[in-house]
């Protein structure tokens, strides 16, 4: 079927079915293993040829809509720490704050698109190899890395130690937890900047963080979600409004496509047995990384690239 | 393919033997809208020639200046260089023949001028032909293929990337090594009304964008959250569906 959308603020078009096909594909995977999978809705989008700055903006803006129902559920069940919400969001704002205006000067002197790329090459290659790693192992009946080295520890471990000698002592009362503010703010700041390059929400760095100072997954669960919709929103607005990079149009195919996506892929989990098709994610990851190497690292098909990204 | 490339330089312009008379032109449709969805971008061109005829379709895209980086060796990455900027160049540029592809040396023993992509001192060698090549690349260049007819007509395809503006389509018939004809016609590509608004939108007013972007994404997130609820109730699981990949 030959349905193009143009995308009025990438300056391209591209085939209308083949976007709301990746918005499947990914949201399909989020249902499936139950974990965010946006981190591949940027590689695929440069791999059809959006500019990589457009690609990560636009979903920004898709990352509010995914996921502002589940953070608005959480909200009203009463699912988050109120204290622990507000250091993340702290971090999270001056985050994505910073990581826009580093994004801003990138363009400047026209490298952004290489900046995006890179940081999803880091990205993509670690969180395949380690995916990959602990499906092998799985698949061999044995535990994954980080349930062995727990296991063997036989003094406690270092970060609990550190953080414990950490200044600005708060208590999260509805987790009932202790710690620095210095660590909510940190990992908020780390969700804030990786929002601002990639469009990624930060869910997958949020949720195990909030654990290791103590949170219980429920709350941990709730409470990253409700930073994840608000730093994107802040990341959206501020991409949008300064800089112009994010496609609305994009945003709103690729979450048509998401959503059927990720209930078809809930449907297909409770069939099959993710841990043993979680290498599949694995392999899938690590593709969209070696893609992206492959692009910067073989001799391009055009010496001469727009500037910008713009119009050709 | 090396001829194929080589006739991506080619811009006919004219003979400069005997005037030619004038060729009609047909086109399928004088302005093509481009709107949120677009199914097609085919404009069907069509001309009268005698049997024996060969004829040359040509599309243009309206010129523009362009910037450009070339991409250079760092380590082993190919990263954005030096800026070179082009003036006058063709947006789009597609070339079709009738009844076979046309051929460069029709167009050279003809003297048909080519028109010069930039006007830069030092760009009509190298720099012309890596312009040449970033087009193709985006599709913005090619040559199309030949329709298979009783009469002479060519089915340009608008790229996906085609800018709005005024394009020309023009036509030559040749006969033996004489261009014996020769017609023109324009074409006009604009962005729908919706398009437009939205561009102006995000281009004019960012700020009013920004808070448009925002508070869709969250009503479209919201009402969706609300349609997977109603459906979670009567048997799925909600846990799995409030993530559609964040």
């Amino acid at each position: 079927v030959d349905l193009w959308i143009d995308l009025p603020v990438a300056g391209t078009s591209v085939p209308l079915l083949l976007v709301m096909g990746i918005g499947v594909l990914v949201g399909g995977l989020s249902g499936f293993y139950g974990v965010g999978a946006g981190f591949l809705f940027t590689p695929l989008l440069i791999s059809i040829g959006v500019p990589p700055v457009v690609a990560a903006a636009s979903c920004a803006n898709h990352c509010v809509a995914a996921s502002a129902s589940g953070a608005l559920a959480h909200g009203r069940a009463g699912a988050f720490d109120p204290r622990a919400v507000l250091l993340l969001l702290a971090g999270g704002l001056l985050g994505g704050t910073v990581g826009v205006q580093i994004v801003g000067w990138l363009r400047e002197i026209d490298q952004a698109d290489l900046a995006v790329t890179l940081v999803y090459i880091g990205l993509l290659g670690g969180l395949g190899l380690h995916l990959l790693r602990d499906s092998v192992l799985e698949l061999r009946g044995e535990k994954p890395v980080c349930e062995r080295r727990a296991s063997r520890r036989l003094r406690p471990p270092l970060l609990p130690r550190l953080l414990a000698v950490l200044p600005f002592r708060v208590h999260l009362r509805r987790a009932d937890v202790r710690t620095s503010a210095l660590v909510p703010v940190t990992v908020g700041l780390g969700a804030g900047l990786l929002v601002a390059f990639t469009g990624v929400g930060g869910g997958i760095l949020l949720v195990p963080a909030a654990l290791a100072i103590g949170i219980p997954v429920h709350l941990a669960v709730g409470s990253a979600l409700l930073l994840v919709c608000l730093s994107a929103l802040n990341v959206t607005f501020q991409h949008a409004a300064l800089h112009g990079t994010v496609d609305v149009l994009l945003a709103l195919v690729l979450f048509l496509g998401s959503v059927p996506g990720a209930r078809l892929g809930a449907w297909i989990g409770r069939r099959l047995r993710a841990d043993q098709l979680r290498i599949l994610l694995a392999v899938i990851v690590l593709f969209a990384g070696a893609k992206l190497v492959a692009d910067l690292v073989l001799p391009p098909e055009a010496i001469l690239v727009p500037v910008g990204g713009g119009p050709r | 393919m090396t001829g194929s490339f080589g006739l991506l330089l080619l811009l006919v312009v004219g003979a400069t033997a005997d005037e030619p008379r004038p060729a009609p032109l047909e086109l399928s449709r004088d302005t093509v809208v481009l709107g949120l969805f677009q199914g097609s971008r085919i404009v069907r061109a069509t001309t009268e020639a005698r049997p024996g005829a060969r004829v040359v379709f040509r599309l243009i895209g309206p010129t523009a200046s362009l910037r450009t980086r070339r991409l250079r060796r760092l380590g082993v990455l190919w990263v954005k260089g030096e800026v070179r900027r082009f003036r006058s160049v063709p947006s789009v540029l597609r070339i079709h023949g009738w009844p076979e592809r046309p051929r460069r040396e029709d167009l050279e023993r003809h003297r048909l001028d080519w028109r010069p992509l930039s006007r830069r001192r030092g760009a009509e060698g190298p720099a012309r032909r890596e312009l040449v090549a970033m087009k193709r690349a985006s599709g913005l260049y090619g040559i199309g293929p030949s329709v298979a007819s009783a009469e002479p007509s060519a089915e340009l395809r608008l790229p996906a990337d085609a800018p709005p503006g005024t394009y020309v389509v023009t036509v030559h018939v040749l006969e033996g090594e004489t261009v014996v004809a020769a017609g023109e016609r324009q074409l006009v590509v604009r962005r729908s009304d919706a398009m437009n608004a939205v561009r102006d939108l995000a281009q004019h007013h960012p700020a009013l964008y920004a808070l448009a972007a925002v508070l869709l994404a969250l009503g479209v997130g919201l009402l969706a959250g609300r349609l997977v609820g109603l459906l979670a109730r009567k048997g799925a699981s909600p846990a799995r569906t409030e993530s559609a990949g964040t």
